[in-house]
């Protein structure tokens, strides 16, 4: 294949990873922007999003898109309430102190990780794409359902910024960021704003798995890869600013789907690790970050 | 009648109000005055529950207010004016008085109200309130406080780095608020606008009221004054 088909086809990969990245990166970045929590945690929801999936294609009957369907609306649902759980279980009783959250939500990660493995065991499972179609260009074919999880991720982000910058919860949402206190001495339960935004950025892990889950297939130990992107996203795009993650996300997304295919997949993640350890060094901030007043 | 009996609390290790009572009727302008650190924001933050008392009660109209959450507290009718206006900077003037006016009933109408008041916001409706001059932020953070239809309003140095005409303005809505029958508890350092506005003048020190005097039995050379503001 010539260099210009080659590096459309990379492109194209990229923007698959960017879609995926961005709505997890988004749910991570708006749990540390407006609760200061660092969830470890979040790639566990993105992997219980992937398998909730699994068990959905498999338990329920019909065609391949209706469970998707159903499994694109329950397993953000079931996930997000059980991240509300650990919100109250755990999160709350702490009094979400940075350090101790950091820690609890390493045990959280744990826990989700090992029920995965005994409730769904170690290997990997198929779950049936929703539409299977091909696109065929000029110099090659491609799978048309990766052009449906790009729509798709594109919508929901939409959708995530409508709520936020034009709705009263996400007016709710942006005052609680800006000051805790405030927003508590104006009415504002911020503990329900609390448990709803962790419960929104699980279920966005979750919506991002079961969107990327026919690609990749469900495992319980894939939630480590999303959490270091997502990690590596929200510290280049500047922590807490939805606008620098989906930015950061469509540039690392489309940096890892043309160096992965270009050279190797190891090499992308080389790759994305030493931006990282640039910009804490230029701009610790992130690039649309801002420092603490 | 908002009313503390015997409040005792601080932060972690450290008490700065102790066994501290003071009552506010409706209508009625208090003003708090004492040296800095005495614990004057700290009794305006242990009202709203920002600071939890360890011992005592706080009661509005009968009411306990100090077994309820911040926002609880809030939404009884507490409204607050901290010191350093803290708006939502990032938000905009209409945004910061929504957020004020959530709680409320007829929001359209008291927002209307706020904006006969201020009518400077009026015209900074769309702008984010961190690019407000110092005047406009504080016109800001006392509206956004109104749109609560506050029954006592808490405000903690209203008149900090504010010039005159600004100081007159604040001046002129306390007493327009005591018309209308709303408490007010006012943190101020200012002798003048202390003897102009308040009904009661109360000095802190020790983390409690040391001593509280109608504000009408005081001069701007009275002792109290020299005791406990150092003026």
């Amino acid at each position: 294949m010539d260099f210009g088909p080659f590096l459309l086809l990379a492109v194209m990969e990229g923007l698959v990873s960017a879609a995926v990245l961005a709505l997890t990166a988004s749910g991570l970045s708006l749990v540390f922007g407006i609760m200061r929590v660092v969830n470890v945690a979040h790639g566990e929801f993105f992997m219980l999003g992937a398998v909730l999936a699994w068990f959905v294609s498999q338990f329920v009957p019909g065609p391949a898109a209706l469970s998707f369907a159903l499994a694109l609306i329950l397993c953000p649902l079931v996930v997000g309430l059980l991240a509300a759980i650990a919100d109250w279980a755990v999160l709350k009783r702490l009094n979400y102190e940075p350090e101790a959250t950091i820690v609890a939500t390493i045990g959280i990660l744990y826990i989700l990780q090992q029920a995965a493995l005994s409730l769904f065991g170690p290997d990997a499972r198929p779950v049936p794409a929703p539409v299977d179609f091909r696109v065929q260009l000029p110099w090659f074919g491609y799978a048309g359902y990766k052009l449906v999880v790009v729509a798709a991720a594109a919508m929901i982000l939409t959708l995530l910024w409508v709520v936020l910058s034009r709705s009263r919860a996400g007016l709710i949402m942006r005052a609680t960021q800006e000051d805790r206190d405030m927003a508590r001495a104006f009415g504002i339960n911020v503990d329900r704003v609390y448990a709803g935004v962790f419960a929104l950025g699980a279920a966005l892990a979750a919506m991002a798995a079961v969107l990327v889950v026919p690609i990749t297939q469900a495992h319980y130990l894939m939630g480590g890869d999303p959490l270091l992107l997502s990690f590596i996203t929200v510290i280049i795009g500047g922590l807490g600013s939805l606008r620098g993650t989906l930015i950061a996300a469509i540039v690392i997304g489309l940096t890892d789907g043309i160096v992965s295919t270009f050279f190797a997949p190891t090499l992308a993640r080389i790759v994305a690790t030493l931006a990282v350890a640039l910009i804490l060094v230029v701009r610790p901030q992130g690039l649309f970050g801002r420092t603490a007043p | 009648m908002l009313t503390l009996d015997r409040v005792t609390s601080g932060y972690d290790a450290v008490i700065v109000l102790r066994d501290l009572s003071l009552s506010v009727s409706g209508g009625e302008v208090l003003c708090l005055m004492g040296r800095n650190g005495a614990g004057k924001t700290t009794i305006l933050r242990t009202i709203m529950g920002l600071v939890r008392p360890r011992s005592g009660q706080i009661r509005l109209d009968g009411r306990r207010l100090d077994t309820q959450p911040a926002h609880g507290i809030a939404r009884a009718g507490i409204g607050y004016v901290p010191q350093g206006r803290r708006l939502f900077g990032d938000l905009s003037v209409a945004q910061n008085l929504t957020i004020g006016l959530m709680a409320r009933d007829r929001p359209q109408r008291t927002r209307e109200t706020v904006l006969q008041l201020f009518p400077r916001l009026r015209e900074r409706l769309n702008q984010p309130a961190r690019t407000l001059s110092g005047g406009e932020q504080q016109m800001l953070a006392i509206g956004r406080a109104l749109c609560m239809e506050p029954k006592v309003l808490l405000l903690d140095e209203p008149s900090e780095g504010l010039q005159p005409s600004m100081i007159a303005l604040i001046r002129d809505t306390i007493d327009a608020l005591r018309r209308t029958g709303v408490a007010t508890i006012l943190v101020e350092q200012r002798v003048d606008t202390a003897l102009a506005v308040a009904d009661r003048i109360g000095f802190v020190a020790g983390g409690r009221i040391a001593e509280c005097h109608p504000a009408s039995d005081l001069g701007p050379d009275s002792e109290a004054f020299h005791r406990h503001v150092g003026v």
